[in-house]
């Protein structure tokens, strides 16, 4: 067991979603930043899909019930254990009492916290993943709060020491040196309705910047910058859209729809965030920048290869380290 | 019949759209059956998941599994082959109990139409809806067939929240809201219907090509 010992609405136990259920209207939902979870999950000797906590508000504190591996991915953080601190994107050993604190990130706005054996809670269609829109899974279908108690899954029964292991995948490196910049690019593929917005919108949505508004959660991003215009108004019947989809509103201000988003909607898209770059938008917070890249779909099938590699090296380079 | 148009969705779904303007029944049956849990789409190699639209569906795919061109053809024959579904069979009874008390915006509604309340009732419940599709939020289901009369647009600003069971008018269509949320449609009624349970063995209690009649209750009646 581990006992919240931190308020915070937007932290909630993830996996890594439901998106079979799709068709009964269903978000995805699940890690925003997938890949951290599945990697926090490795480094703690878990399956990728283990249920761990989204981490949205700083700082944060459990204690441990038991003696347990955790790791903790996603924004760059400083953690405190009694007597010992440690870092985010290492795993570390917490000993039976211990209270783990993850500071405000250094970098980024989402960290996942991943402990030996996994959160124990019930499955909800066919996941473990709090759908805070709806209200269902995770822990009563709600963010955490204070006193909350959670069960810890079987361990799987860890071999070798307690040595910890680190990683820095260079996606991430990437990502931080970017940020530095002050704008991150996303790469995207043009949208359904894209070619329907004026000369001046498509050049404006690449060639400016975004920011985001604090009208940000788990549903979506709303965004601020040149306004999109259509060529002339547009009435689409309510069709099936994914998570990274760029619509566009009346207002000519763009929407990121994300991991709850819903799973229909009428809005023309510009374009759409490609895959591999979703994790991106999970590190940004309310005011920081975007820009746009518009790729064709080879360059999308290359970066998703790339992704798949990088993640397939982590986890081997784990499980070696591991043994 | 139109030429299917195919849009890439990101990397991993592409969206198939059949509409030529406005809904067509027609074009929706030929799709129920394709989305079916047991339709050809679900057949096709790297094949994901399938989410039904009005007049179109979205295919997700395993882009490394399939490649976007392949998928489309194989989706693009599954269309041409396509024969209507007549439905699912089901009629379900949808109980009402519309909002026909002074101040009410069933009344405002009925005042701007120039139709009388009873008659606005009446009309409502006489439609020979259709689940055209689920989606949007869980166990939504996008109901085509309102009487045209009844169209009345969207709230300019839409409210924060209406509460789950709110039979609503949005533009030419009529929905039941399934949770509490916000909407820009026009609320007519209350149904204590549970149309979604994550819970359940059966979440939805509605399926494309379910038939829904509306059975006023109490005072609306």
């Amino acid at each position: 067991v581990i006992e919240v010992l931190s308020n915070g609405a937007l932290n909630s136990v993830q996996d890594l979603g439901r998106p079979e259920h799709l068709p009964l209207g269903v978000s995805t939902s699940g890690a925003m930043d997938a890949p951290a979870l599945m990697l926090a999950n490795w480094l703690a000797g878990n399956g990728e899909g283990a249920a761990g906590i989204e981490v949205g508000i700083f700082p944060f504190r459990l204690r441990f019930e038991r003696a347990a591996r955790f790791a903790c991915t996603g924004a760059t953080a400083s953690l405190r254990l009694p007597g010992r601190t440690a870092s985010t994107w290492w795993n570390g050993q917490a000993e039976e009492g211990d209270i783990l604190v993850i500071e405000p990130p250094a970098l980024g706005a989402r960290a996942y916290l991943a402990i030996e054996g996994g959160l124990a809670l019930p499955m909800v269609l066919g996941a473990r993943a709090t759908d805070l829109k709806s209200g269902f899974g995770g822990l009563e279908g709600r963010g955490l709060r204070k006193g909350d108690r959670l069960e810890l899954g079987a361990s799987p029964g860890l071999q070798g020491s307690a040595r910890p292991i680190g990683i820095a995948p260079p996606s991430r490196l990437r990502f931080a040196d970017e940020l530095a910049t002050g704008t991150v690019t996303i790469r995207v593929l043009a949208g359904a309705e894209h070619e329907q917005f004026t000369r001046e919108a498509v050049q404006a949505f690449e060639r400016t910047a975004y920011r985001l508004t604090p009208d940000c959660n788990r549903q979506g991003y709303r965004l601020e910058g040149a306004a999109l215009k259509l060529r002339r108004p547009l009435e689409l019947l309510s069709h099936g859209i994914v998570p990274g989809t760029v619509q566009v509103p009346p207002s000519g201000q763009p929407i990121l729809q994300l991991a709850e988003a819903n799973t229909c909607g009428g809005y023309p898209k510009i374009a759409a965030v490609i895959e591999p770059d979703l994790w991106r938008l999970a590190q940004l917070r309310p005011g920081q920048q975007l820009r746009f890249q518009l790729v064709d779909h080879a360059a999308a099938l290359q970066a998703l290869r790339e992704q798949a590699g990088e993640l397939a090296r982590l986890r081997q380079a784990i499980a070696a380290r591991s043994a | 019949m139109k030429e299917p148009k195919f849009h890439l969705c990101g990397t991993g779904a592409v969206l198939m759209d059949v509409a030529a303007g406005a809904f067509d029944l027609g074009t929706q049956k030929r799709l129920w059956a394709l989305a079916a849990a047991d339709g050809a789409l679900r057949h096709l190699g790297g094949v994901r998941n399938v989410v039904l639209g009005v007049n179109n569906v979205l295919v997700a795919f395993d882009a490394l599994q399939v490649a976007a061109a392949d998928l489309e053809q194989g989706i693009r024959a599954a269309w041409a082959a396509a024969k209507p579904m007549q439905g699912t069979g089901r009629v379900i009874e949808v109980p009402v109990e519309y909002d026909t008390a002074a101040g009410s915006e069933l009344r405002d509604i009925a005042r701007r139409l120039q139709i009388d309340v009873d008659e606005f009732v009446r009309l409502h419940a006489s439609g020979d809806y259709h689940v055209a599709a689920i989606g949007s939020v869980p166990g939504f289901p996008y109901l085509v067939g309102m009487p045209p009369q009844l169209a009345v647009p969207r709230l300019q600003t839409p409210r924060a929240r209406a509460p789950r069971g709110s039979v609503a008018i949005g533009g030419a269509q009529t929905g039941i809201l399934t949770m509490d949320m916000p909407t820009g449609w026009n609320l007519i009624g209350r149904t204590s219907l549970d149309l979604f349970d994550p819970h359940r063995a059966q979440p939805c209690l509605f399926a494309p090509g379910d038939r829904v009649r509306f059975v006023p209750q109490g005072r609306g009646r």
